[in-house]
């Protein structure tokens, strides 16, 4: 069980005038090697969850635990959890600052036990597989670059220190269809390699495609856990909660309300496709 | 520049002045030894130009005493005139001192501004705001012992930020076509 | 660094927040005078009473009042031991090498404390009363005249305006640089120098390019309705003075008048 959240509450600027909740008794378990997409409307204490997931604020109550340890106990080694867990933060290209994009990508090594050829190895895997060519790219500014360069320059800065667990926040928000394509086939390529991955997304096309599980949160509690297509198939409850299910599986709905036998579990395009042809072939049992 | 994107600039910079020391403070420490707030005056300076780093170096401590109580107001008159000389020299120096060499220009104005906002600093201190308490030996031990790391990462930050910022097309560049820009 | 302390202003409904900042500006500047002058028994006595009033007034209580004194009683202890340790005036009770403490070296030590700590009641009772943005617009507004010798008044007013607003901004900004740069792997908090050293320039680059961003987006904005900058003048958003605060004002006038030339 990698990522244990146990009753976890947060609360920012207690005690003064300023006081939310932005989470409330949150339990959830997030499994080796699953995909698991949150959403949730702004303000609903998704960025709040993954930051206490990562480390980065300290629950008010409840504890959070990774391989059975409580990260927040004292005595837990908070290099271990960098280690581990690897966080994308929405507009990453922000986080830019060094000379040269080698340099960048490598500050996530600094203090890490590699020797400096594994660094280098580390810095070359991570940009090729963020769509660079390494010797062209490593001795640029990554200043100078352009947006959607300096994205996967961030990107490859994560993916360096080769997380176990890879949490994105709304990593394909405001990349064209493209670039969300080619950063998609990117994660897939890591889940299938064994990485788990926590997104936040806004997008149910995507999630549709590529999660298995969904986290529903709404005003800091946690609605809805299970699989996409259970999450999917209610398209009432998620609009009631203002929030979107995936086209495929909107598709399907509106076929069936046309009157055509149509699967209704569908929330990829893949899947839709097939059952096109199915249809189209006339031997769909619905 | 245009005047605008100038006084923009140096607005950016004035609250910079307020917000740096509290990022700083979240590094336990790292306040008093860094003198962050030097660091968008002086930057202010070498940008905008002298006029403008006097506005900087004037309104930012004021504004930052006013909303965060730092620097305190014992200190704060004599921080205003150091930031003051700080913004003006910055200015003055990088519009008069040209090697062609990005980092030499900004290495010799940092030094030279900072010399004299301590030194004029130093003066006002002794002379207006706490006369006959002021020793050579006090004034010299406070500014440049305890100041001196402020001063070397100071110098070692300011031109780094300078070439990230024209690198990313944010202020024009100095020396255009030299090794490595655009 | 989760919340800002956002100054030293306390909305509130007092006398004193409900007066005009221009009013208040003033009077500060003559009660200071007044302090400055103040020279006698009576004298010091009356800035005091006074002081207390208006925290009364202002509806600060009294330890949020006196807060910055206290940062401050070091300082203050070094003034004081100065002036009673090195006062050749009157008669030494005891004398050691060059350290002569004498009464008269104590009462000056004393009155320049107090006049100190006067002040800064003084000055924090403005600044909890009177909003920032108010503040700017009445120094402007007092200084305006300024403008006829060349100083670009309405410039820095709209640069004390702009940065005020980048500032919360700004804040969310860097924190998020600093949560983002930690989970890199940043150690902001290690007690090793080395270490803290090297965090500086992921948090202290980011920010700096972040804000000129803005900066640019915003000149481009301005640019693009029609702002040139120099000469602008900034539209009066403060009324007309009120009668209170020309009673204020009268008070605070006979006050000084009153230490300069009575007491």
């Amino acid at each position: 069980m990698p990522i244990v959240v146990e009753n976890v509450s947060y609360t920012y600027a207690p005690g003064t005038a300023f006081e939310t909740a932005a989470l409330s008794g949150v339990s959830l378990t997030v499994e080796d090697g699953e995909f698991i997409g949150i959403m949730g409307r702004t303000g609903c204490g998704k960025t709040t969850l993954i930051q206490l997931i990562a480390g980065l604020l300290r629950p008010s109550s409840g504890r959070i635990l990774l391989d059975g340890k409580d990260i927040n106990a004292k005595g837990y080694r908070r290099d271990e959890l960098r280690e581990k867990v690897g966080l994308l933060f929405q507009f990453p290209e922000c986080q830019l600052f060094e000379t040269t994009v080698e340099r960048d990508v490598a500050f996530g090594l600094k203090y890490l036990p590699l020797s400096a050829g594994e660094k280098e190895e580390r810095v070359r895997w991570a940009l090729e597989a963020a769509g660079f060519s390494f010797e062209s790219i490593r001795n640029q500014s990554p200043l100078g670059l352009s947006g959607g360069e300096k994205r996967r320059v961030a990107i490859a800065g994560v993916l360096a220190a080769k997380p176990r667990i890879l949490i994105l926040d709304e990593p394909v928000a405001s990349l064209d269809s493209v670039g969300r394509r080619d950063f998609m086939k990117l994660i897939r390529r890591l889940h299938r390699n064994g990485t788990t991955i926590i997104m936040i997304s806004h997008d149910a096309d995507i999630l549709g495609e590529y999660a298995q599980r969904i986290l529903v949160l709404d005003k800091g509690k946690l609605r809805l856990a299970a699989p996409v297509k259970e999450i999917f198939k209610d398209i009432a409850r998620m609009e009631a909660l203002n929030l979107d299910v995936s086209r495929p599986r909107k598709i399907a709905h509106m076929l069936l309300k046309k009157g055509i036998s149509f699967p209704q579990d569908i929330t990829g395009y893949g899947e839709l496709l097939g059952a096109i042809k199915k249809l189209k072939e006339g031997c769909l049992i619905s | 520049m245009s005047q605008v994107k100038k006084a923009i600039i140096t607005a950016v910079c004035m609250a910079l002045c307020v917000v740096l020391p509290l990022a700083f403070h979240a590094v336990p420490n790292a306040g008093s030894i860094y003198l962050p707030m030097h660091i968008p005056v002086l930057l202010c300076g070498l940008i905008c130009g002298w006029g403008y780093g006097l506005a900087c170096g004037v309104v930012g401590p004021l504004l930052s005493n006013l909303l965060t109580g730092m620097p305190p107001a014992a200190v704060l008159p004599a921080m205003l005139v150091e930031l003051a000389v700080y913004g003006i020299a910055a200015g003055l120096c990088i519009s008069l001192i040209r090697t062609g060499k990005l980092y030499a220009d900004l290495y010799i104005s940092l030094i030279a501004a900072m010399l004299t906002g301590r030194i004029v600093a130093g003066i006002a201190r002794a002379l207006i705001f706490a006369p006959g308490t002021m020793t050579a030996a006090a004034w010299a031990t406070s500014y440049f012992v305890t100041g001196l790391p402020g001063i070397i990462i100071q110098l070692a930050l300011l031109p780094s930020i300078v070439f990230a910022l024209e690198k990313a097309r944010l202020i024009p560049a100095r020396y255009p076509g030299a090794s490595g820009s655009q | 660094m989760n919340r800002i302390p956002i100054g030293v202003y306390i909305p509130g409904n007092s006398i004193l927040h409900r007066l005009d900042a221009r009013a208040k500006l003033l009077c500060l500047i003559a009660l200071t005078a007044a302090l400055i002058y103040a020279n006698s028994l009576p004298g010091y006595g009356i800035m005091a009473a006074l002081t207390a009033i208006l925290v009364a007034l202002s509806g600060l209580k009294l330890k949020a009042a006196c807060a910055p004194v206290k940062q401050v009683l070091p300082f203050f202890a070094v003034i004081f031991l100065m002036n009673a340790l090195f006062n050749d005036q009157g008669q030494a009770l005891w004398s050691w090498w060059i350290f002569n403490l004498s009464p008269a070296g104590m009462a000056a030590g004393a009155k320049v404390v107090l006049k100190l700590i006067l002040l800064m009641i003084l000055f924090n009772i403005l600044m909890s009363t009177t909003a920032p943005m108010k503040i700017t617009a009445a120094l402007v507004s007092l200084l305006r005249p300024l403008g006829y010798i060349r100083i670009p008044v309405s410039d820095l007013a709209l640069m004390i305006s702009v940065a005020l607003q980048f500032i919360p901004t700004l804040m969310e900004e860097t924190e998020m640089i600093r949560k983002a740069q930690t989970a890199r792997g940043a150690r902001f908090e290690s007690p090793r120098l080395k270490e803290k050293a090297e965090s500086i320039m992921p948090l202290v680059i980011p920010i700096f390019i972040s804000a000129f961003k803005r900066a640019d987006e915003l000149a481009l904005a301005m640019e693009a309705r029609g702002y040139r900058g120099g000469g602008q003048q900034i539209k009066k958003a403060a009324g007309p003075l009120g009668k209170s605060d020309f009673a204020a004002m009268l008070f605070a006038a006979a006050i000084c008048w009153l230490q300069i030339f009575a007491l």
